[in-house]
This record gives C-alpha cells, sequence and structure tokens, in this order.
C-alpha cells in the first residue's frame, strides 16, 4: 500500500469517527452537566461506627437501595447514588429546590420504635447524664441492648428529658408494612402505619396489657413512639388494638408527615450515616458557571488557532483544523460513554486544547530545522514526525500519568478534571500527530504546500547558509 | 542561529533560582499556606446579589451573624450581579441561612444564585492526606518513566525543576494571601505533569545530540540543545497559557483557581527546564570520566593547563560553537565574526571538532 493510499485511508477513518462523534456530540445539549453547572445537591455520607448499628459491607449495599428508594419517591429526575470507597456514600440530586429537607430525608436512619413509657425509667436533664448512668462518654459508645431516648414534654414550658433505656423495644420498624399520610378529626396531619402478621400480634399484646394496666391502675398508659432516639408522640392506650394498624401524630406540617411516611415507606438505614461534605448549587449560579467556561473555552480555542496561523502560517492552518477534529471526537467520546461534565472536567478539556497543538509546535520545529539543514519541504516533513515523536510521547505520557495518579487520589468533581485530561492526552496525541501527519502528506502535492515560506518553514532573518543542495523551492 | 552559552553561568542560574526557592519555600512556612475548607473542613458560600455590594459591606454582615473569620472575595458570577465568595471554617446550617437571608433584606439575591458547600473535618483530612500521596507517586511516577525513557541523571534534576516550580507557584499562593483549594492540589499535579514537558524536549535534544558531539563538552552540547529548543519551548508554553488567559479573564471562581496556580507552573516550568533541569544534569554528568576526560581535554586544548576545569574550559567552546552555531557544517571563509565569535579566545586548538551538527543527518539523529 502506498503513502498516499495508506494517509488517505487514515483520514476517511477519521473522517467516519468524526461523524460519529459528531453524532454524540451535537447538539452540545445532549452533554450531561453535573450539579455545578445545573445546580442541584451533592452530598457524600459516611457511616459512623457504633456499637449499636456496626459498619458492614451488607448494611452499605442495602444502604444505598433504601437512599434510591427515598429519592425515587421524593421524585427526583435523575439522581446519581454510588456507594464511594469503603464507608461512603454519594449521592448527586440535580435540579433540587430544597437541598436540606431532602437531606433530611436521604439521611434520616429513620429506625421506629415502640415502647412502653414504663420501660424509660429515671429521666436525666442532659444527654451526658444518661450516657454517664450507661457508663460510656458517647452515643457511640453505648453497647447495642441500651439506647438513649430524647423526648420534649410539651406542657407549659417544654422541657427535655433523656432516658436511658435497657429493654428492648416491644414493636420497632421493621414490623411496618405500610405508611401514609392522613389527617386526624382535627384535621391535623398524622402518619398512619400497617404492621406485618408479627407486628400486630406484638402491638396487641402490648396495648392490651397496657389498657389492662390502665383500668386497675387508674393511671395513664403511654406508649412512646420514637423515631431516631426521638419521642415523637406518646398517645394513651386506653383499649387494646388489634387489626395491626397504628397512627403518628403531633406537631407535624403536611410536609413533615409526608416525608415521615416516605421514610418509614422505605425502612430504617442500617447504618448510621452522616454527611460529611455536601454542596447545594443554585441553578443560576450553575447557568452563569457554564457560560463562563464556555466562553473561556471558545476564546481560548481561538487564541490558539490565531497563534498557531500566525506562527507557522498554513503548517498552523492544518495544526488547527487538526484540533477542531480533536475537538468534535473529544466531545463525541465523552458523550458517548456518557461522562458528566462538571466545570473541572471542562478546565481539562480548555487545558487539553494548549497540550494538543504542544505535539504540533515540536513536530513544526522539528520540520524547520529540517529545512534550515536544506531538505526539501517533503523530506522534512517525514523527517520532523520521525525525530519528534519521540519529545511528543515522552511530554504526553508524563501529563497522563499524573492524570491517573489524580484520578486515583481525588475525589468528586476533580476527577472530572483528571479523567478529561488523561482521555484528552492521549486522543490529541492522536490527531496531533497521525492526522496532521496524513494532511500534510495528502496537502504535499499542491503546490502551496510545498513553499516553505508559506507553511511557516522558513527560518526567520537570513541566518542559515545554504548547504550543498542549493535549489531547494 | 545565535548560541548563547547558558552554561557558563550555570552557578549563577542554579544559586539564584535555588534562592528563589528557599525564599518561596520559606514563606509557604512562615506566612503559611491559606488552606480552602478543602482540607481544613467548614463552609463555602457563593451568593450573587442583584445590587451592588463591596466586599466590606458582605463581610460585616457576615461578622454580624456572629460567623468567626469569614473569608469573602468578590468573584464574577452571573452577569449584572455582585457575587461573593464567603468561606469560614465554622458556620452552622442556621448561620448560614440567615445570612443569605439578610444580604437578601439588604442587597437581594438573585433567585437561585445561591450555594453552599459543606466540608467535614474527617472528610478534609482525608483530602489532605490524599493530596499528599497524590503529589508524592507522581513524582516518583515522573522519576521512573524519566529514568526508563531517559536515565537517572536526568530525572532527578527535573524534579529539581519541579520543586521550583510548585515551591514558587505555592510561594505566590502564601504570599498574596490565595486560598489553597482542591482545585489548587488538581492544578499543582497538572503542573508536575506539564512542566517537565519543557524539560524532556531539551534531554530529549541532548539525548540525541550526545552522540553526534563526541568532542565537545556536556555543556557545550547542553548549550546547542537549549539554544536548538528553547523557542518550541517557549512556543508550546503559550500554546498553553493562551486558554489559561482565557480562563483567566471569562472563568468563575473555580476556573480562575485552576489556571491562576497553572499559569505560573507553565511560566515558571518553562524557564526552570533550562535554569534548573539543564546545568544539574550538566553538572552531574561532567562527573562521568568520559565527559571530565573531555572537560580536561578542552581545557588543554584551550592552552590553559589548570586543575581547575571549570576555569578552563569556560574559554574554550565559544570557539567551537562557531562550527556548529550556523547549523552548518562548513563555515564559509570569513563568515566568523558572529556575536559568539567575539568572546573566543582565538587560540589554536588540537582537538578536532565534531563536524557533525545536530539535526542535520536524519540517519544519525533517528536513534
Amino acid at each position: 500500500m502506498s503513502r498516499i493510499q495508506r494517509d488517505a485511508g487514515i483520514l476517511v477513518l477519521v473522517a467516519i469517527l468524526l461523524g460519529v462523534a459528531a453524532y454524540f456530540a451535537f447538539p452540545l445539549s445532549n452533554t450531561n452537566l453535573g450539579l455545578d453547572l445545573q445546580g442541584g445537591l451533592s452530598v457524600i455520607l459516611e457511616a459512623q461506627e457504633s456499637a449499636k448499628a456496626p459498619r458492614s459491607d451488607d448494611g452499605m449495599t442495602q444502604a444505598v437501595k433504601i437512599i434510591q428508594n427515598r429519592v425515587n419517591k421524593l421524585g427526583v429526575a435523575e439522581p446519581e447514588i454510588q456507594r464511594q470507597g469503603e464507608w461512603k456514600i454519594s449521592i448527586q440530586l440535580p435540579g433540587i429546590d430544597n437541598p436540606d429537607e431532602a437531606l433530611a430525608i436521604i439521611g434520616k436512619t429513620a429506625v421506629l420504635e415502640f415502647y412502653d413509657v414504663k420501660q424509660f425509667g429515671t429521666a436525666y436533664t442532659t444527654k451526658a447524664e444518661a450516657l454517664a448512668a450507661a457508663g460510656v462518654d458517647s452515643a457511640e459508645a453505648l453497647p447495642a441492648d441500651k439506647s438513649v431516648v430524647h423526648w420534649t414534654v410539651s406542657g407549659g414550658s417544654s422541657t427535655d428529658q433523656w432516658f436511658l433505656v435497657t429493654t428492648p423495644p416491644v414493636v420497632t420498624g421493621s414490623m411496618l408494612t405500610g405508611a401514609q399520610t392522613g389527617f386526624d378529626q382535627f384535621n391535623n396531619p398524622k402518619v398512619d402505619m400497617q404492621f406485618n402478621d408479627e407486628g400486630s400480634t406484638a402491638f396487641s399484646e402490648v396495648t392490651g396489657k397496657m389498657a389492662e394496666t390502665a383500668q386497675i391502675t387508674g393511671e395513664d398508659q403511654r406508649l412512646a413512639i420514637v423515631l431516631d432516639g426521638n419521642v415523637e408522640s406518646a398517645p394513651r392506650v386506653q383499649e387494646q388494638i388489634d387489626g395491626g394498624r397504628a397512627e403518628i401524630t403531633g406537631k407535624f406540617t403536611t410536609e413533615e408527615a409526608k416525608n415521615l411516611a416516605l421514610v418509614l415507606q422505605t425502612g430504617a438505614l442500617p447504618v448510621d450515616l452522616k454527611a460529611v461534605s455536601q454542596s447545594a448549587i443554585g441553578a443560576t449560579l450553575g447557568k452563569a458557571a457554564l457560560n463562563q467556561a464556555l466562553i473561556a473555552g471558545a476564546v481560548g480555542l481561538l487564541l490558539i488557532i490565531i497563534f498557531m496561523i500566525a506562527y507557522y502560517r498554513l503548517l498552523g492552518v492544518v495544526a488547527s483544523v487538526a484540533l477542531v477534529i480533536y475537538g468534535v471526537l473529544f466531545l463525541g467520546l465523552l458523550n458517548g460513554i456518557g461522562v458528566t461534565m462538571t466545570l473541572p472536567s471542562i478546565a481539562g478539556m480548555i487545558l487539553t486544547f494548549g497540550m494538543a497543538v504542544d505535539a504540533n509546535v515540536l513536530i513544526f520545529a522539528r520540520m524547520r530545522d529540517e529545512v534550515a539543514a536544506g531538505k526539501t519541504v517533503g523530506a522534512a516533513t517525514s523527517a520532523g514526525f520521525k525525530k519528534a515523536f519521540r519529545a511528543v510521547f515522552d511530554c504526553n505520557m508524563t501529563t497522563i500519568l499524573t492524570a491517573i495518579i489524580l484520578f486515583w487520589a481525588a475525589s468528586g468533581a476533580i476527577r472530572g478534571f483528571a479523567l478529561t485530561l488523561g482521555i484528552g492526552v492521549a486522543l490529541s496525541m492522536f490527531t496531533a500527530v497521525l492526522v496532521t501527519r496524513s494532511m500534510l502528506s495528502l496537502l504535499s502535492g499542491w503546490k502551496p504546500f510545498r513553499n516553505s515560506r508559506l507553511l511557516g518553514l522558513h527560518v526567520p532573518k537570513a541566518k542559515i547558509v545554504p548547504a550543498d543542495e542549493g535549489g531547494r523551492s | 542561529m545565535r548560541m548563547f552559552h547558558f552554561m557558563r553561568y550555570k552557578w549563577w542560574f542554579l544559586a539564584s533560582l535555588s534562592a528563589v526557592t528557599l525564599f518561596a519555600i520559606i514563606s509557604i512556612f512562615v506566612v503559611r499556606l491559606d488552606l480552602g475548607i478543602d482540607f481544613r473542613g467548614g463552609v463555602r458560600m457563593e451568593v450573587a446579589l442583584e445590587q451592588t455590594a463591596t466586599v466590606d459591606e458582605v463581610r460585616s454582615t457576615v461578622r454580624e451573624l456572629g460567623v468567626q473569620e469569614p473569608v469573602v472575595q468578590s468573584v464574577t458570577g452571573p452577569s449584572g450581579t455582585s457575587s461573593f465568595l464567603i468561606t469560614a471554617e465554622e458556620m452552622s446550617d442556621e448561620q448560614a441561612k440567615a445570612i443569605v437571608a439578610q444580604l437578601d433584606s439588604r442587597y437581594q439575591v438573585k433567585e437561585g444564585a445561591t450555594s453552599t458547600e459543606t466540608v467535614g473535618g474527617s472528610f478534609s483530612r482525608e483530602t489532605t492526606n490524599r493530596a499528599f500521596i497524590a503529589i508524592a507517586i507522581a513524582v516518583v511516577a515522573i522519576i521512573g518513566y524519566l529514568s526508563l525513557r531517559f536515565e537517572f541523571k536526568f530525572a532527578i534534576p527535573a524534579i529539581f525543576a519541579l520543586i521550583h516550580d510548585v515551591g514558587l507557584t505555592l510561594g505566590i499562593y502564601a504570599a498574596s494571601n490565595r486560598l489553597v483549594t482542591a482545585s489548587t492540589v488538581a492544578a499543582i499535579l497538572t503542573i508536575l505533569g506539564y512542566s517537565v514537558h519543557d524539560t524532556i524536549v531539551v534531554f530529549d535534544r541532548m539525548r540525541e545530540n550526545t552522540p553526534l558531539m563526541k568532542k565537545e563538552t556536556y555543556a557545550e552540547m547542553v548549550d546547542l540543545s537549549i539554544s536548538q529548543t528553547m523557542v518550541r519551548s517557549i512556543n508550546t508554553s503559550v500554546a498553553l497559557l493562551l486558554p489559561l488567559v482565557a480562563i483567566l479573564i471569562f472563568g468563575g471562581p473555580t476556573l480562575k483557581d485552576f489556571a491562576f496556580a497553572l499559569t505560573i507552573g507553565t511560566i515558571t516550568g518553562t524557564y526552570s527546564s533550562f535554569f534548573v533541569a539543564a546545568p544539574m544534569a550538566v553538572l552531574w554528568k561532567e562527573r562521568e570520566p568520559r565527559y571530565r576526560k573531555r572537560l580536561l581535554a578542552a581545557a588543554a586544548g584551550g592552552g590553559v593547563v589548570d586543575d581547575e576545569a571549570m576555569a578552563a574550559y569556560e574559554t574554550v567552546p565559544a570557539a567551537k560553537a562557531q562550527a556548529f552555531s550556523g547549523k552548518s557544517a562548513v563555515k564559509p571563509k570569513g563568515g566568523g565574526g558572529g556575536p559568539t565569535a567575539a568572546r573566543v579566545s582565538p587560540k589554536p586548538k588540537k582537538g578536532k571538532t565534531s563536524k557533525r551538527p545536530a539535526g542535520k543527518d536524519s540517519k544519525r539523529t533517528s536513534r
């Protein structure tokens, strides 16, 4: 196969790739935008180690599922929930208006427990006292069979009380089959719950016993409904409750009741999750950031093209064409594999424009050397590519290496930067070397491409003494 | 092509740039880098206001709400707004909400134009550790790669050039009180990968010129290599600086942060290749017996018999350089009065000069 055929083949291949890439790349609105560009909530939750809720791999997998469930019920479009590392879960919710509420729902452990208030025992005025009674100094150190319950007893001035509970709850949230919002007789929002068989039996047994005690002693018997260690409500039990239903009434707004029903439906998180990093970005700010990045990118690209053409003339034109081809291929590739573009990944992309022409600068400088040494343009072209390749390759390899290291080390959006930088530099090596060479070799038959002056290959100023071959064009 | 004898001044370059680097590193420790919330934990808020406000006004609003030591910067936000970045190590959710409410009542917050980022303490410690580990691994990887492709004696000077680049970048951060963020670390790692480019270009030419210049001293060979590659190294850096400048002008706060560090790193990376990496490589390579011999031979050839080869060889290379300075093997008669020749002590030389300039013969230059 002749060289012309080979180069033409390469260009045909590039044209096909370009078509495919353009299909994926355009319109630009197809691109997946990260939260920093469209607004939304991004949270990283980390499982906390505690004796009560030991961290486990299964627990994490389950937690991801539960959170997915909750997010789906919230109705967020295109959420992203991923396990990150061993004990972290990363959650990305685009277009959330109320990040605080979303966070409260997603991260809520939602452990629901029913206690007979008699189980509570002594009331302490601070949490620390309750913990001290158990012989520990932090909630994490509490043994699995003990728990601290907080109760804001309303009545006159509200008072906070803490209790150390050493007996297991009579019914738990794991015995629920459903939860919905409803309204009580005063039209206040409430949450209705249904129990499974086990729950129904336990519930009816406990309420039966409590109703009996109430009748005998004449004292109020109260059943405390505890969510995540806080008493939500503590209704009086007057009679045995059969049928496996219960309700939580209290001081909710409709919204709060809905959210509570939602977390109860999806079940309790098996691990205790805490937000270690979160960011909520307003949609307007995101849009502004995107525009700024696009303008910066376009201006940067334009400046590079002007520089290349001013300095290398026709060669600069070829390099610019290769650069644009690179841009389209790159966008197509990113969209094709479904990379989400964030601000840092756009920064990475803009940088690769500059790095892509590096290869061309090195190659063209080599070609100048060769022309200066008396070679014809054609010979200089092939020698220039051949000799510059080693340096181009080594340069790009160091950048790819650091991009890989950065990708490994970074988290979140910076990873996007490393990804676009690494892929971009690798891809740009292909366009800047192979595509430019094929174009130049096919164009070499055309007269302007044999003129070293037009090509920008002449050495400025008459510094060069022509060597033996005098008759070059 | 005019050739400048950089390596005559290698000690000057090394001494002055070491001093600069040392000064930068000292300032990092004395002035202290302003580590952002990515490394210490805290809250970063961006707010775009419809009405104009000054940094001081915003800062006092934030202070009034009980936030300790807030850092307030004016940034480029959505058009038609004055936007601010508020950073504080301690800011509760309530305080954050109160700040937005307060700013809204005073300067009217643009709809959907607030963002809040909270980083927890443990998370930030992890980020810091990972940043250090990543930089260490990158340095080792670059040493490994350069040792593999070139030699160990090139890899270490390249790393010293990188220390200069990164040291100076961070020094400028410290001196100008800029907040170091996760983006800065990403930029530093990119500098590690990128500023070694120019060093590679010079080293590549040295690698190529070595077999072509069998008689010249190592320093002469390096001088030629630098002269041959300097313009293209500057051009590659310009090609990267152009988009960076575009980002510095048009980009938002996050992008500017990237671009600022990278701009410094790209500029320092260019000259440090010539003035740190190359001179160090010369110093090291000239300890090798064969280059030592050439050095002494050059000294002898120059008519100076002296133990101090260093002093001696400095008088010689210019004369030899003349032979290849024009990149033409045969100098035409009478053409020798170039600017470089002026420095030459016109002693006759016994040593044969290599007649093969670099880049002349493609068959020999390619490996």
